[in-house]
């Protein structure tokens, strides 16, 4: 087990009255890919915009790497959004520049071999990509990365199945192996294989973190059928419908 | 760090300002250069042939067509700077991009101080190229305009002559501090009063419109209520309004405007920074 990378103790959020975060506590240790794993509005982008800064909680501590949210963990922590954050007049390159310019641990020259991997040409304006190869450039972005911590908010979400394997290889083949890798999702099947420990969370609250080997070992199941099992809700009128 | 956020956000300035701070001065050259042919016209047309009147009205239809276009320029590049000031500020920190420049290792203070300072090069550059082009206007239009020249000249020399150098020397090099300052303060007002309405949930730009304005109100009436204090308790500074010492009186109340504004822009920036800080609110 290496060391212990993420602390979070009794972390509260609130947005206005609404509670984000409900008294969050857990840990990870570096080097393994972790799933945060949890319903719409569970409060799994909220943990990740605490992680890296973004929002501050009320109340309770987090620590990466030893150091609370600020301009230390930024230069360790490599953060995919759930969105795309381009601004229109920049070039690919021009990306690259910036990332170059402000993280000691980007990897200019595996950025420019992934895109030209991808047939993406580093002079083209963001503005004139198609969505989906916006998409990719923030994945290369942030994958070219050596980081201490890649936080991975719903990179597959709303794309095809065979994005989905690209988006999973690119993350596997490219992440620092002493770093860890926390994915958020709520596709689960697509994600299973390549986790080592997830974290289950429900109501701004984690519920549960296991270690996938010992899922499948001690209860005989797949990461999948845990997680339809822990945040099963009885639909109106009665009954379950089998979507698998 | 600091250095290359200003880098990154002057980069964004060439693709849209630079053309039209080029395109006015040219204009208003062709705009004076118009009139100045308007007026040669008109001295030719007094001998009333066909001919000079087809001159002077196609020269008449030259410089209205060059004055149109001068001020549609003028208005283009108030209206630019004015987007320009707004749009990177909200684009490049409370939308999307917020997710990139706020994961940089960076201080927030960084952030706005970066765009601060371009937003006042960019209000500044803009600035001189309508000032520059009103002169250029000014140069065609007056037939005399050495005379001006010279007469200005003897004004300042009169001054001079009048009030010594020294006093007036530092009006002129106050003004001009206090020009771009001022600059600088529309900007940071903006910024508080967009940094304020992004945490009206769903209704950010009205929330920022409502900000702006009540910041405004805040501002007049603690500026008021100062005023009023000073006029109370220092009635003897009106000592200085007998225009013997006009020199020293403008140099001084060019000062106190100066700390005025420097005070408002630390205030606001201030506001800006812990807002952005502690209540951020990304869409």
């Amino acid at each position: 087990m290496g060391e212990i990378l993420i602390q979070c103790q009794d972390v509260w959020k609130y947005y206005g009255k609404k509670e984000a975060l409900g008294g969050l506590n857990f840990q990870l240790s570096s080097g393994r890919i972790v799933g945060l794993l949890g319903p719409n509005g569970s409060g799994k982008t909220t943990l990740m915009k605490v992680l890296n800064g973004l929002l501050h909680p009320e109340r309770g501590m987090v620590l990466i790497d030893g150091e609370t949210p600020g301009i230390y963990t930024k230069s360790v922590v490599s953060y995919l959004p759930d969105k795309t954050y381009f601004a229109d007049w920049m070039k690919v390159s021009d990306m690259f520049d910036l990332f170059q310019d402000f993280y000691e641990d980007f990897d200019r020259e595996k950025a420019e071999q992934m895109c030209d991997v991808l047939q993406i040409q580093t002079n083209q304006k963001m503005k004139t990509l198609s969505k989906g190869t916006r998409e990719k450039v923030q994945l290369i972005l942030v994958m070219s990365r050596r980081a201490k911590l890649y936080l991975l908010d719903e990179p597959i979400a709303g794309v095809d199945p065979a994005a989905r394997e690209f988006i999973l290889a690119t993350i596997l083949n490219n992440y620092n192996p002493e770093g860890t890798v926390l994915i958020s999702t709520h596709l689960i099947a697509d994600v299973e294989r390549v986790l080592d420990e997830v974290l289950f969370i429900q109501n701004g609250k984690v519920v549960r973190q296991e270690m996938v080997d010992d899922i499948r070992e001690k209860e005989g199941k797949s990461v999948d059928e845990l997680f339809r099992e822990v945040f099963r809700t009885v639909p109106y009128g009665g009954g379950a419908a089998d979507v698998r | 760090m600091l250095g290359k956020l200003i880098k990154y956000d002057m980069k964004s300035i060439s693709r849209t300002l630079i053309p039209l701070w080029i395109l006015a001065p040219v204009i208003a050259l062709l705009f004076s250069g118009s009139i100045r042919w308007l007026i040669g016209a008109t001295g030719y047309a007094v001998q009333n042939t066909v001919g000079n009147q087809a001159l002077m009205q196609g020269s008449t239809v030259v410089a209205g067509i060059v004055m149109l276009v001068f001020f549609g320029v003028m208005i283009a590049i108030l209206v630019m700077t004015i987007l320009f000031v707004i749009q990177r500020f909200w684009n490049g920190l409370l939308k999307e991009e917020g997710y990139l420049m706020f994961t940089l290792p960076v201080e927030t203070w960084e952030l706005v101080l970066s765009k601060g300072i371009c937003a006042t090069v960019v209000g500044c550059i803009s600035s001189l190229a309508a000032v520059l082009s009103c002169v250029m206007i000014a140069v065609g239009a007056i037939g005399a305009a050495d005379d001006i020249w010279r007469q200005i000249g003897s004004l300042i020399g009169y001054i001079v002559e009048e009030e010594g150098v020294f006093w007036w020397s530092w009006c002129v090099v106050l003004f001009v501090v206090l020009s771009i300052a001022g600059i600088a303060e529309s900007v940071y007002r903006v910024y508080a009063a967009m940094a304020l309405g992004q945490l009206f949930e769903g209704h950010r730009v009205v929330g920022a419109c409502v900000s702006y304005i009540g910041i405004g109100v805040a501002w007049s009436v603690i500026s008021g209520i100062f005023m009023m204090a000073v006029t109370v308790l220092a009635p003897q500074w009106v000592y200085f309004f007998n225009g013997e010492n006009a020199g020293m009186f403008s140099a001084f109340y060019l000062l106190f405007l100066l700390l005025v504004t420097i005070l408002q822009i630390v205030v606001w920036h201030l506001i800006t920074v812990h807002i952005l800080s502690r209540h951020l609110n990304l869409e």
